[in-house]
């Protein structure tokens, strides 16, 4: 399978979050999908969700206001495609 | 809500909806409420469904229109407001805000504002781990101290909880209520009279304490400064000028966090030892203290990480 090279990134970045947030969370890699989210995640509560947007701020090097760090995501899939978002944007 | 939770609150009305309320509307609420209700033991629930009757009912005669899912409401506009603040401070270590002014406009100055604020700060005293801490603090240390018909003044009233908790075990206590806000000042003088307060014991006075204290020098048996310097400018003015009105004996029920911001704070403690060091400088000796972290999180662990301390003391004005 042929990747482009924009989708490479995406996948890249995906692994990424999923490190990230793996970390935040103390949560198993290998358990993150695009449906883990607050409701399922014992640990995603207010304060890591704190320290989660703080986190993919300096790994992806983005900027992520307190109105949009509150409610961008609610779950892993969502957290995803706000990175990427972000992170093209900046280019 | 689930089967625990749900059978560990169904004999508190008041309680149960706004837990009801609350949990549908926010996930990260109602984690944080369920982990809560789960370490509690029945006095907890007792003061706790008092307490959210006693909001309800004050704001209710503030604005006919309030139920207890509008206070849910509230209650999570504040909790959006705060983590907006915290997001500003985990990546500037600082306070967003730096002048009073521009605070006491945006938001002392606002009475529909001020109304919401003091319901959203009033309902975490039954949901917030640090703050039923610091409650637990000035129950057993100030307001089992205190002695008969006592004159107390509180500063920044708020919800009002704390000088109502004082009225209910003393109610010919006279009070002087101290605040920049009306809004607050009303809401903290029906809180007490539905405390047991007579209202001809309470007197109101809309004071900016940083150009003004309305109380006579040597007067006051019992003084509250809960969350209050944080606020100011002037605050180390206004703790010395503060020692001055207290008898010999008085006591003073004093708090404020350590890293803690919120859109109205100005003044930013990072460590414990620069709290006690900033109230011996003002006059004041330090009865007793606690500074107050979250879960089993060291002071130390908590200065180096830059995460909240609530910090609390009984204090006497120093010879």
């Amino acid at each position: 399978m042929n990747l482009k090279k924009s989708q490479i990134m995406n996948l890249k970045n995906k692994e990424e979050c999923k490190k990230v947030f793996s970390k935040v969370m103390s949560f198993p890699i290998k358990k993150i999908s695009d449906k883990s989210s607050a409701e399922n995640v014992e640990n995603w509560d207010s304060l890591t969700h704190v320290q989660l947007v703080s986190a993919l701020e300096k790994k992806f090097k983005i900027k992520i206001s307190a109105e949009e760090g509150i409610d961008a995501f609610n779950n892993f899939k969502q957290l995803v495609s706000f990175v990427e978002k972000k992170f093209n944007n900046k280019k | 809500m689930d089967k625990i939770v749900e059978k560990k609150i169904k004999k508190y009305k008041n309680y149960k909806s706004l837990v009801k309320f609350i949990s549908k509307k926010n996930i990260f609420q109602k984690k944080s409420i369920r982990k809560i209700i789960l370490k509690q033991n029945l006095k907890y629930f007792q003061d706790a469904d008092d307490i959210a009757k006693r909001i309800l009912k004050v704001a209710k005669k503030l604005n006919k229109k309030i139920n207890l899912e509008k206070i849910a409401d509230i209650y999570l506009w504040y909790t959006d407001l705060l983590k907006k603040e915290e997001l500003y401070f985990e990546k500037h270590k600082d306070y967003r805000n730096k002048n009073y002014d521009k605070v006491f406009k945006e938001v002392y100055n606002k009475p529909s504002y001020m109304f919401k604020y003091a319901i959203g700060l009033g309902t975490s005293q039954l949901f917030w781990e640090n703050h039923l801490k610091v409650f637990k603090f000035f129950r057993e240390n100030l307001v089992k101290k205190v002695k008969k018909n006592p004159l107390i003044a509180e500063i920044g009233m708020g919800h009002g909880l704390f000088t109502a908790e004082i009225f209910r075990k003393q109610n010919k206590a006279n009070s002087i209520m101290i605040d920049v806000s009306d809004m607050c000042l009303k809401f903290a003088k029906e809180m007490s009279i539905i405390t047991g307060a007579k209202k001809s014991n309470i007197q109101l006075k809309k004071d900016d304490i940083q150009k003004k204290i309305s109380i006579q020098d040597n007067s006051l048996d019992v003084l509250l400064l809960g969350e209050v310097i944080e606020h100011l400018a002037e605050g180390k003015k206004v703790m010395k000028n503060l020692s001055k009105k207290m008898k010999k004996n008085g006591i003073c029920y004093f708090s404020t966090p350590a890293n803690g911001p919120a859109e109205d704070h100005i003044l930013l403690f990072t460590k414990v030892k620069q709290i006690r060091k900033f109230i011996k400088d003002c006059s004041w000796k330090i009865i007793k203290d606690s500074p107050i972290t979250l879960g089993d999180m060291s002071i130390d662990f908590a200065e180096k990480n830059s995460k909240v301390i609530n910090y609390c003391a009984i204090l006497k004005k120093a010879k």
